[in-house]
């Protein structure tokens, strides 16, 4: 497998408003949209977008609620709900996380309750991405209090322009802005149930363990390529940094954990064309990137010196690197939450890779 | 070796502390973080009253005596307030260079230092950002008259834009690694050729490039001997890092008491409703009380 880098010189032909034509949907069925292609050309892709920085406008639309959709959504559904997104028309956001929910997310409480053919959504979520922009909410909302906490949660597709959904700004750490959503007498038609009741927990696992596969380390390689080429270019102690043993050695290791996730998702993807459960790998890259991160962005800290603490804009500034540079100690901190920490992917990974009692 | 505190600097510790928490609350320093100066010019009027600009130095020099320890103690209180005020860059290392050179204009330029009446900071580092002599480089021509010509960049320089005066380290002589050659000169932030360049960072820190662009020092305003700079810097910056140490560790000190208190107290994040909500997130810890330290 190539690395594929600047093969289709992405940065002019990025969309502004999304990604260009035909790149969303590249391994949705014909039928809605899609191309049928194979998942290795969705990681291509990824890899491509993430190296320049693509913005990825609508990322829960095609990634997590599309995902859902095709995994569990009725045929009604998908031709209703794909199509707006491959053509960037409608929004979605995140409903998973809650104040009292994050990583432990089988304990959200945000309830759902059937009034004829409609459901009434009372609760409140936070950390919600794209929240403030979107035109569905892409939900995990308890619907059967009674049942064990794992099978009572049902996904939903719930419309945001109505009066029971109001949002206030959250801005993290990295620059952006996420939202509290407050969901007070929201409604959501019977018919945009997505999967069946009491099986949402299905979705979410699928979502996270399986199609999506991301190449997140492409971040930390345009970073590193930026720090070996700065490393080459400046001086210290009368010469080069490259010249210098103990900055080497920094470079190496950052090589390697560039390269031993980009291993890892390449088994993960491996995993997903032959079908085998691909369960146990995607929580081992998951936890190796989370827990590469703050590393490499220390290493990143140590070759650049004092100048690591310049943000972006000023001459001296060492690397200019929109999704890492100095900034990437404030993201490590973000990004180990996102998606459930890494003490969660090894839970499950002890459970479910190696069939530990919980 | 006892380090364990007599009771006078307890004392100062104390008093050090409430005067920080008092005066530099969280809320005050996001604010002075983001003005035009970056420091907070009440506090530091208040430093200067209370003498804690004159400690460290011998009363000879217009100190009032006390060591590292004492300072030490105000620089941990400092640090767990981030307090934004330019103590280390001018009544330590500037301070420190001006009393050991001894000269006219470093006396009198001293003691408007230490009375707060004057900011003066050191501008020492360079494209490299090296800490040692080997990192001076920026070359300074001694003229037959004894005035000092220079050309070229300092970065990293924090609150420049607040100061009267810079401390500025040229290399005038001898191979670019030599600790010799080195020579030292107080140069006006206003003088012709002097150009500063605000650099925005991490911390909201007031840091500077300053370009000298053929800027003349007058010959009285070379510190100590030419050549000899070196000599009058490096016990002053061996001092300045332990008190940066001192001020991180106040801040790390800080941390920790919020993050106790944040577990102790945290269902796992707090719930808000839109009415009630504001633009502090309760979910973030320490949002109320930390930032990021220098």
């Amino acid at each position: 497998m190539v690395r594929g880098r600047g093969v289709l010189g992405l940065r002019h032909r990025v969309h502004p408003e999304g990604l260009g034509p035909g790149w969303i949907g590249l391994t949705w069925p014909r039928e809605y949209g899609g191309q049928g292609r194979p998942a290795i050309d969705q990681l291509i892709l990824s890899e491509e977008l993430t190296y320049r920085d693509a913005p990825l406008i609508n990322n829960i639309g095609w990634g997590l609620a599309a995902g859902a959709l095709l995994r569990g959504g009725t045929e009604a559904q998908k031709q209703k709900f794909l199509p707006p997104i491959l053509r960037t028309e409608v929004f979605w956001a995140e409903g998973y996380t809650e104040p009292e929910a994050g990583s432990d997310l089988a304990s959200l409480s945000t309830r759902a309750v059937r009034d004829g053919d409609e459901w009434v959504v009372n609760g409140q979520k936070t950390f919600t991405t794209w929240g403030s922009r979107a035109d569905m909410l892409y939900l995990a909302a308890r619907t059967d209090p009674e049942a064990p906490r794992h099978r009572g949660i049902t996904i939903f597709g719930l419309p945001v322009h109505q009066p029971g959904v109001s949002f206030a700004p959250l801005f993290n750490l990295g620059g952006g802005r996420q939202n509290h959503t407050f969901l007070d007498n929201a409604r959501v038609p019977d018919e945009n149930m997505i999967g069946q009741e009491g099986r949402g927990w299905d979705l979410i696992m699928g979502g996270f363990y399986g199609g999506n596969i991301g190449a997140a380390y492409m971040d930390a390689q345009q970073q590193l390529d930026k720090v070996v080429a700065y490393s080459k270019k400046a001086k210290r102690n009368g010469r080069r940094l490259i010249d210098d043993p103990v900055v080497r050695d920094q470079l190496a290791e950052m090589d390697l954990l560039v390269q031993a996730e980009r291993l890892l998702t390449y088994e993960s993807l491996s995993n997903v064309q032959s079908r085998r459960p691909p369960v146990f790998a995607g929580a081992i890259g998951t936890v190796v990137n989370k827990e590469s991160m703050t590393r490499f962005a220390e290493l990143t800290n140590l070759i650049l010196g004092p100048l690591a603490q310049l943000a972006a804009g000023s001459s001296w500034t060492p690397i200019d690197v929109a999704s890492g540079g100095p900034e990437a100690w404030f993201r490590t901190s973000i990004r180990n939450h996102a998606g459930g920490t890494p003490q969660v992917k090894r839970m499950v990974l002890a459970t479910r890779g190696l069939g530990l009692p919980r | 070796m006892d380090i364990d505190l007599e009771e006078h600097q307890v004392d100062l510790a104390d008093t050090a502390r409430r005067f920080f928490e008092s005066r530099s609350p969280i809320s005050a320093v996001r604010d002075w973080e983001a003005s035009e100066a970056g420091y907070a010019p009440e506090v530091w009027r208040e430093m200067a009253r209370l003498g804690w600009l004159r400690l460290g130095h011998p009363e000879s020099a217009g100190g009032v005596g006390g060591g590292v320890l004492e300072l030490s103690v105000i620089y941990q209180a400092m640090g767990r307030t981030l307090a934004p005020v330019p103590h280390l860059e001018s009544a330590v290392v500037s301070a420190g260079v001006l009393a050991a050179a001894g000269t006219a204009v470093a006396r009198e330029a001293l003691e408007q230092v230490l009375a707060g009446t004057t900011i003066v900071v050191p501008a020492l580092a360079e494209d490299d950002a090296g800490f040692g002599p080997d990192a001076i480089a920026l070359p300074g021509k001694l003229e037959a008259d004894g005035a000092l010509r220079l050309d070229g960049s300092k970065i990293l320089v924090g609150y420049a834009n607040s100061a009267r005066h810079l401390l500025v380290a040229a290399r005038t002589a001898g191979p670019s690694a030599a600790a010799s050659g080195i020579t030292l000169a107080l140069v006006d932030t206003a003088a012709a050729g002097v150009q500063l360049t605000r650099l925005p960072n991490l911390a909201g820190y007031p840091l500077y490039a300053t370009t000298f662009d053929s800027v003349t020092v007058d010959p009285q305003a070379v510190l100590g001997e030419a050549g000899a700079g070196w000599e009058l810097l490096a016990p002053v910056l061996d001092r300045a890092a332990v008190l940066r140490a001192a001020q991180i560790q106040g801040a790390a000190e800080r941390l920790l008491e919020l993050s106790v208190a944040y577990a102790g107290q945290r269902t796992p994040c707090t719930r808000v409703s839109p009415s009630s909500w504001t633009p502090t997130c309760s979910c973030s810890p320490g949002a109320a009380a930390t930032g990021n330290s220098t």
